[in-house]
């Protein structure tokens, strides 16, 4: 599918950007709670399940899923 | 009874289990585990419309109506290792479709089985992880508990940093067990008993774009075995096997001048069932004053239907499912999040309207007349032990 | 030769003789501990001496101590920790000789100032936002520190700071400033 070939490239020449280095003291902004990707773990956690149940999709924002109440 | 309507919370385990964060987040050269304890405590509420008039077999119905109360809890436990807790309990109210029929063809309706459904579910889990000079590894177990519905599951994550820092490399793998027992009662159902089974694998990296950016690029795999029709709905008849395949990209930036970071994050899924979908979700996140945060948050999510989706069974058919859920639709949700710290503690507020149609998806099919559009607000408070 | 490729080699040229001058390498155990000049980040008392913020202070200055020089940073988590239990360190060993030199590398000076606030001690804190000390020290992470002994030399590398560190810390100040 064509989205999946585009973010497969995109990924790759993210990943080989070759991006200068970030030293360890000059991460204080990455550092911050509102640049975390998970954020609020409960919030995640309620809108996640909320739309794998009222969707067909699920998963995708990280590790595996676990059990599945619906059909 | 419930379970036609929810789903375990698959990202629970997920997002407890997994601490997917770049490298030097603790300040340390070590990957360490959390400085403080936290504890949190949300309550929310979700309604769903009542189903309209000219959807429905006699007059409108209402539809679910959901308490949901959260807790969760990390504590560090020595050095190098942590602990979390999380509970949720469920309290789900209102009816479901029983299934979709038409008074004059072509114009499918709802008909609902006239049963009010009262149920109360139960999820518990337990992530313990341990913590390394380069990374760190979790371990989870689940639990999930209603009335005509038990599932056990076990999850194993794990993230390693490069060298440098700037890109980690993170895992994970889980199983589940559910058992399946309906309700008998208002509707006769598709089983009287019965099991699935849920194996997912998931492997992601993260980049360090620069001072202010970071990117991450994921990819997934589904496989459930067992039943999965829905028991409760009438002639719902689905594959005993599903293969489901995710890729996904996520994108983080903040902007110094405006002191706001934006989240960007998108989803591309596929099964064997025929179904495609995307996902786009982008959230601002933006800080007033020291002690406040604002966060509008939209999402667009289109799918396609299901090969064996239809509002009518045909005879012939080997699968059917009228399930909305597994029809073509686009979703637009949106809504706003605010917090607010004092001290120690921070309190929240949220509220988020979502609504579907068949023509705002970018796939065609039949509209299902159960799509449905809903409200949730949610209230939290948390707790770091300084 | 290319245009491009001669200015590679220059470029190359450059960063040989620019590290040759900074001294090649992370700071270890053993070597001497490389000068560190750095404008103070608020008003202090040293040595008998009442010196305003931004007045230039370092190493030099505390010569013939023994020094743990840290590096932190107001998002590092464990630095919360460590500060206080420093402090504490440096009240009942500083009679002795005994010198904490807190070395900042926020990107902005504002953090490092409302951490300072938050959590004051009586050590000298000097601010490194341009990380040239980070860099010449070659640190790979917040906090580290290294012990210096009365000499000047590197004796310890501590990396990281988890709780109850501040007792084998004590051991190997008293065993330094014994010396």
């Amino acid at each position: 599918m064509i989205i999946v070939k585009c973010l497969l490239a995109f990924a790759l020449a993210a990943l080989l950007c070759g991006c200068e280095t970030v030293q360890p003291w000059e991460r204080g902004t990455l550092a911050r709670e509102d640049m975390a990707w998970e954020g609020d773990i409960m919030e995640g956690a309620i809108r996640s399940q909320i739309h794998a149940s009222k969707e067909a999709s699920s998963g995708g924002s990280g590790a595996a899923g676990g059990g599945c109440g619906c059909n | 009874m419930a379970t036609s309507n929810t789903k375990k919370n698959t990202t629970l385990l997920a997002l407890t289990s997994s601490a997917l964060m770049l490298p030097g987040y603790e300040g340390a050269l070590a990957d360490a585990a959390p400085a403080f304890a936290e504890m949190g405590v949300r309550y929310s509420k979700y309604e769903e419309d009542d189903s309209k008039n000219s959807n429905t077999f006699g007059a409108s119905s209402e539809r679910y109506d959901i308490d949901v109360a959260q807790f969760h809890l990390l504590a560090p436990v020595s050095n190098n290792w942590s602990i979390a807790l999380d509970v949720q309990w469920e309290d789900m109210s209102g009816a479901s479709p029983w299934f979709v029929g038409e008074s004059t063809p072509g114009e499918p309706k709802i008909i609902m089985s006239g049963a009010s459904i009262e149920d109360t579910r139960t999820d518990v889990s337990v992530t313990t992880r341990y913590y390394y000079d380069r990374g760190n590894a979790g371990f989870s177990y689940a639990r999930s508990d209603e009335d005509d519905y038990k599932s056990d599951a076990i999850s194993l994550d794990g993230a390693f940093n490069s060298a440098d820092g700037m890109r980690t490399y993170s895992g994970a793998l889980s199983a589940s067990a559910d058992d399946i027992e309906p309700t008998q009662g208002s509707v006769p159902t598709n089983t009287l008993k019965d099991h699935k089974d849920i194996r997912s694998a998931w492997i992601g990296v993260s980049q360090i774009i620069s001072k202010r950016a970071i990117v991450r690029f994921g990819l997934g795999y589904t496989y459930r075995e067992g039943f999965l029709t829905d028991p409760y709905k009438f002639r719902d008849k689905r594959p005993d096997e599903r293969n489901e395949w995710t890729v996904s990209a996520g994108y983080r930036h903040f902007f110094v001048d405006a002191n706001a970071a934006v989240h960007a994050d998108y989803r591309y899924f596929d099964d064997d069932w025929g179904i495609e979908s995307h996902t786009v979700e982008v959230a601002w996140h933006q800080d007033i004053g020291d002690h406040s945060r604002v966060i509008p948050f939209v999402r667009y999510y289109t799918q396609d239907q299901a090969d064996f989706f239809a509002n009518q069974a045909n005879l012939n058919d080997t699968y059917f499912a009228d399930d909305f859920r597994l029809s073509a639709f686009g979703a637009l949700s949106g809504g706003l999040r605010v917090k607010h710290e004092i001290g120690n503690w921070s309190v929240n507020l949220t509220g988020e309207r979502y609504e579907s149609s068949e023509s705002w998806g970018l796939y065609n099919g039949d509209e299902s007349p159960a799509l449905v559009d809903y409200w949730r607000y949610s209230i939290g408070l948390d707790y770091t032990f300084k | 030769m290319s245009l491009r490729a001669r200015w590679t080699s220059f470029l190359l040229w450059m960063s040989v003789l620019v590290s040759a001058a900074m001294g090649a390498g992370p700071v270890s155990v053993g070597d001497a501990a490389p000068k560190v000049e750095l404008p103070l980040l608020s008003a202090q008392e040293i040595n008998g001496d009442s010196l305003s913020a931004g007045t230039s202070f370092g190493l030099d200055d505390l010569r013939g101590k023994v020094v743990y020089l840290d590096f932190w940073a107001s998002w590092c988590g464990p630095c919360r920790m460590s500060f206080p239990r420093l402090e504490q360190l440096r009240q009942e060993l500083g009679p002795r000789g005994f010198e904490v030199l807190a070395i900042n590398v926020d990107e902005f000076e504002v953090d490092a100032l409302n951490f300072l606030s938050e959590i004051p001690v009586t050590y000298p804190a000097l601010y490194d936002g341009g990380g040239t000390a980070a860099q010449q020290y070659g640190i790979l992470g917040m906090p580290t520190a290294y012990l210096i002994g009365r000499e000047g030399q590197v004796r310890f590398l501590h990396q990281g700071f988890r709780k109850n560190d501040e007792v084998q810390l004590r051991s190997k100040i008293i065993k330094l400033l014994g010396e």
